[in-house]
């Protein structure tokens, strides 16, 4: 039997916090968090989905829960 | 054009056109107006090592260049940078493990069958060795930033 694929992605809302409470430009939180524009850009586009290191940084930045920047869709 | 992309992609642009120049160099070298010329070993040895170092001169002139122009950006490379480059990689491993594959056993079958000529492959002389060998290597060069840029395209 081939094995059973997995569906769920996973969203943010990166972009939404990022203007709304932070103020910060796409290449000032990539800055801060090590990462380049490009990749915030292809992470606020949902394209792809960051390490956990990653994750945890950008959530420091807006300091707040885990759960209020990125969730998973199972049904993604 | 390039003003969207990271530094990262903007240097694959950059290794990509500085690979096809070479390897286009490599080839008006080797060629003749009759097809592969026959190059002493000696005068192979000497194309091998200029085509070495105008690689190493032209991927240093461009990096270096690429750093001065992107001196502003604080990051260079990331962690999707680095999945990219590894995933990359890989398929230009197999490309050219694929080719060496293909291309040794072709010299197999082309000695035991010597009539059936299906693929006339040139490995009779060193130059043709040489020849075949290197466009194996920029095969796999070729593949590796090729998928390189479609995966800055695509969801990763």
């Amino acid at each position: 039997m081939p094995p059973r694929k997995i569906k769920g992605r996973v969203t943010n809302r990166i972009k939404q916090l990022r203007l709304e409470r932070a103020n910060l430009t796409q290449a000032e939180l990539g800055a801060r968090v090590g990462a380049t524009r490009q990749t915030i850009i292809a992470i606020e586009a949902g394209k792809y989905a960051p390490s956990m290191e990653l994750a945890f940084r950008i959530t420091r930045e807006f300091d707040v829960m885990f759960e209020d920047v990125f969730q998973f869709d199972p049904k993604g | 054009m390039f003003g969207n992309t990271s530094m990262m992609e903007q240097k694959t642009w950059g290794s990509l056109v500085i690979t096809l120049g070479v390897s286009a160099y490599f080839i008006s070298r080797i060629f003749g107006a009759e097809g592969i010329m026959d190059f002493s070993p000696a005068a192979l040895i000497w194309l091998y090592i200029k085509i070495v170092i105008l690689f190493i001169v032209l991927e240093v002139g461009h990096v270096i260049y690429l750093l001065w122009r992107n001196k502003s950006k604080d990051i260079a490379e990331d962690e999707r940078d680095r999945l990219i480059s590894g995933k990359a990689s890989r398929n230009g491993f197999w490309m050219t493990l694929f080719g060496i594959e293909a291309f040794l056993f072709t010299m197999i079958l082309q000695k035991m069958y010597p009539d059936a000529r299906i693929i006339n492959l040139p490995a009779e002389t060193a130059t043709d060795l040489t020849f075949s060998l290197f466009m194996v290597l920029f095969g796999g060069l070729l593949i590796k930033y090729l998928s390189t840029l479609i995966y800055y395209r695509q969801a990763i």
